[in-house]
This record gives structure tokens, sequence and C-alpha cells, in this order.
């Protein structure tokens, strides 16, 4: 993998992690559920880190295990759509479980947090990867965070 | 077909915010009955397929016809569904806020949950029917998942 994409990587993701903390922080406070930069950080670095470990081990193993098996680059598109597929559900999954257990709330809200943290995250990064592809020419969406595609 | 299928279900998701939105002003207890989520909703449908698909169109239509660089056309559509969300978003916002009575901040909750349920079913739809369009033909096929319409 370039190091310039792995650098991006690295600060997106910090970036991201802020960001990401005073949002769950906004809609745990409007839940009215106890709730404090802190604590959303925390919850957010959890989820995060589980992410990347996905992400890694899929990043790693996949394409040597596409190798192997000898398939195609429709097999291979199809097996990656399936994965990000997979990763999008397992995803929230974890959210819904860390919110839950951080928050100690019921589960429908910790499933609300997590759809609107994971879809808003999504079209900021829609947009910030477009803008960098169209201005720069430069295409960033083989890094280690948000794996998944839709 | 697939695409038949896919659109069949965005308009159910589309009026299945009628129950979101419903389920969610409850819980922020602004209690009206089921007929101002409906008429909150029809109202968006209206002005979602009437005004922003019709410019949405308008300026696809135009890049073509000025023969634009397919990257630009490309851009411009994903951003196009983008702003289109953005602009469902502040609209379904205001209406709630003037249905409703509630708060500002109240309203973009309320909205930021209804939007991101129906994007998140909208995904998994969109997700599972390029699956078994994969698994059945071979091919790809893609769906704009921010779009409303």
């Amino acid at each position: 993998m370039d190091p310039i994409c792995i650098l991006v990587d690295i600060v997106i993701l910090l970036i991201i992690l802020i960001l990401r903390a005073l949002y769950t922080n906004w809609l745990a406070t409007k839940l009215k559920w106890e709730s404090s930069f802190r604590r959303a950080f925390l919850v957010n670095l959890v989820w995060v880190i589980l992410l990347v470990v996905i992400s890694l081990i899929v990043i790693f193993i996949a394409p040597p295990l596409f190798i192997e098996l000898s398939l195609t680059v429709d097999e291979i598109s199809l097996v990656y759509l399936i994965i990000g597929f997979l990763i999008f559900i397992i995803n929230v999954i974890i959210g819904i479980f860390i919110v839950h257990s951080f928050y100690e709330k019921e589960y429908w809200g910790s499933l609300v947090v997590t759809i609107i943290v994971v879809i808003s995250e999504r079209v900021i990064m829609v947009i910030i990867y477009l803008s960098i592809y169209f201005f720069l020419d430069v295409w960033f969406t083989d890094g280690f965070y948000l794996f998944t595609s839709f | 077909m697939f695409i038949t299928i896919y659109v069949i279900f965005s308009y159910i998701i589309l009026f299945g915010g009628i129950f979101l939105t419903k389920f969610f002003t409850d819980k922020f207890e602004c209690r009206k009955p089921y007929k101002t989520a409906i008429l909150v909703n029809v109202i968006w449908f209206l002005i979602t397929f009437f005004v922003i698909s019709f410019l949405s169109s308008l300026i696809t239509g135009y890049l073509i016809n000025i023969g634009a660089d397919l990257k630009l056309i490309i851009f411009v559509n994903v951003i196009n569904s983008v702003v289109v969300l953005i602009i469902n978003f502040i609209v379904i916002a205001l209406l709630i806020k003037v249905f409703y009575k509630s708060g500002y901040k109240n309203s973009i909750f309320i909205t930021l949950a209804v939007i991101s349920i129906q994007v998140f079913i909208r995904i998994i739809v969109a997700n599972v029917l390029s699956i078994i369009f994969g698994l059945t033909t071979g091919g790809v096929i893609s769906f704009y998942v921010f779009q409303f319409n």
C-alpha cells in the first residue's frame, strides 16, 4: 500500500474520531442520555479500532486468497461487494453493542444513534472522497478505514 | 427487473417514513395523530418528486447537452444525489418544525433519525439486489442509495 495513502488515512481517521465523538455526544444528549465528550470519544475509539482491525484483516487476507483461487475480475468484484456489505452490517452491529454497553441504554436508542452516525459519516466521506478525486485526481478508497463501499 | 424492484422498495421505504416520523415525534413528546405524519410525508414526497427530481434531471441533461467531460458528469451526479439528500433533510426538518411545533434541534434530530434509517434500509436493499444480480447474471449493477426517487 502507498505510504501517502496510509498517512492520509491516519490523518482522516483522527479527524473522524474527534468529529464522531462530538456528534455522538450531541446525539446522546438529544436522547436525554448521560453523556460527555470523553465517553463519546471512548465509544468511537473502540468502535473505530474494531473496524480498522476487521478492514485490515480483509485487506491483507483477501488479495492473496483471490490469487490462490485464481478468481476472475468479475468474481473478485462480486466477492468484494459481499464482503463490503457484510462489513457494513458488522459495523452497525458492533456500533449498537458498543453504544449500548457504554451508555447502558435501551437497544432501539443505540440502534438509532449507530445508524445516524454511520449514515452521516458515509455522506460526508462520499463528498470528501469525490472532491479529492475530482480536484486532485487521486482515489483514496483503498484505505484501511471505511473499507466498505455502497 | 432489478431496478423496478429497487424503485418499488424505495417507495415503500419512503412512505415507511410515516411510521418513523410518528415514532420519533412521539419519543420527543410531540404527540400528534397519524394524519399529521401522513401530511408531512406526502408534502415531502411531492416536493422531492416534482421539484428536486426535476432540477436534478435538468442539470444532468444540460451537462450531457453541452458535451461535458464524463468525469464531470459522474462527479456532478453523485454530488447531485448528496445535495438532494441535504435538501430533503432541510425540507423535512422544516415540515416537522411547522407541523409538530418542535424546537429546531429536536426537528434536526428527528429528521436525522428518519432519513438515516431510510438510507440504511435502502443500502441493505440495494446491496442485497446487487449481490443477487451478480450471483444470477455475473454482471454488475449500481444503485443510487442517496436519491429518493
